[in-house]
């Protein structure tokens, strides 16, 4: 198995999936090695989520692998939201 | 397109996960829908299993115009003279950007088995070094003379010469406390892997400067229908774990 003494893969390793509502998921991390946490629901949900990482200030988003470009049309929805709140 | 008040780069696919001879279609695919919806660029990144980030980033600008690979840097794997060659030559050959995305870590088998056993913090502060050098080169103004603790360099040149406007895009990685020393001294963007935001509204430990995070998103227009594409791709059942396309 691979593993990391980074303190990133520490702290998100030992996180535990937050309560019910919660756009936070950390499933694709803990099973399929994705390296990042995910932030799952609706563009409003989602979007409500990143404007608090843009308010904290954040300005640079890496996003995981795209399935279909579809993927990005529907992030861009959701930056809308963040970006007018 | 995305705002141009925010700058999103998405990620490439490794090579672990394809058939090794359709895997440069698919970088050139991903790359495309990127740059389509106004990507920044595309992060490469690297381990010890996976093909060399270099190499594929080169699939990506020859299939893309604008797009910019954001190339995952080891210190391990490479002198800071090769980088900062591999940067001005793709702004030499294609007039392309390149991103660097500084990496002291990665997997403890990867590092040991290069013979690399250096401790977490110490990585840090090699990685602070050899980018000093990596920027000195890349700047120019004159040749580069370092007796440092990790690396010597006497006179060193960097040529050709790099233009202004393909500078290189900087980023550190790390949560650290180390790490974001590390991106200040360098003044580098940031980047971590987020929390949940209502833990994440202050800057860590009150740390200035340019920050981003690396995370995943699977939105739609409602709850329901963001939950079942995200639990379809990524079940939580053992059989769903084992799933070779599971990347």
């Amino acid at each position: 198995m691979k593993v990391s003494d980074s303190v990133w893969h520490g702290q998100l390793s030992g996180m535990e999936q937050t309560a019910d509502g919660s756009p936070y998921w950390m499933v694709p991390f803990q099973n399929y090695k994705t390296m990042c946490p995910y932030l799952v629901g609706s563009h409003e949900r989602v979007g409500a989520e990143l404007a608090r990482y843009l308010s904290s200030g954040c300005r640079t988003f890496i996003l995981d692998v795209p399935r279909e470009p579809g993927d990005l049309e529907q992030t861009e929805a959701a930056f809308e939201r963040a970006l007018d709140q | 397109m995305f705002d141009p008040r925010i700058e999103v780069f998405s990620t490439c696919p490794p090579s672990s996960g394809d058939d090794p001879r359709a895997y440069a279609e698919h970088v050139v695919q991903v790359a495309r829908w990127s740059e389509r919806a106004g990507c920044k660029g595309i992060l490469v990144y690297s381990d010890n299993s996976l093909l060399d980030a270099w190499l594929v980033s080169q699939l990506i600008v020859e299939g893309t115009r604008t797009l910019c690979p954001l190339v995952a840097v080891q210190p391990v794997y490479m002198h800071p003279y090769t980088v900062a060659k591999m940067v001005t030559t793709y702004a030499s050959l294609y007039g392309r950007r390149i991103y660097l995305n500084m990496v002291a870590g990665g997997f403890k088998n990867d590092l040991e088995a290069l013979g690399d056993r250096t401790p977490h913090d110490r990585r840090y502060e090699r990685l602070v070094e050899y980018t000093s050098i990596i920027r000195q080169l890349l700047s120019g103004r004159k040749p580069v003379t370092l007796a440092g603790e990790y690396h010597q360099v006497d006179k060193l040149r960097l040529s050709p010469p790099i233009p202004p406007d393909l500078f290189p895009g900087l980023f550190v990685s790390g949560s650290s406390e180390a790490g974001r020393a590390a991106a200040r001294s360098l003044e580098a963007v940031a980047i971590e892997y987020p929390k949940p935001a209502q833990d994440a509204t202050e800057p860590s430990n009150g740390a200035g400067g340019a920050r981003g995070i690396r995370v995943g998103l699977i939105t739609q227009r409602s709850e329901d229908e963001a939950w079942k594409l995200a639990r379809d791709r990524f079940p939580e059942d053992r059989k769903g774990q084992l799933a070779p396309s599971s990347r």
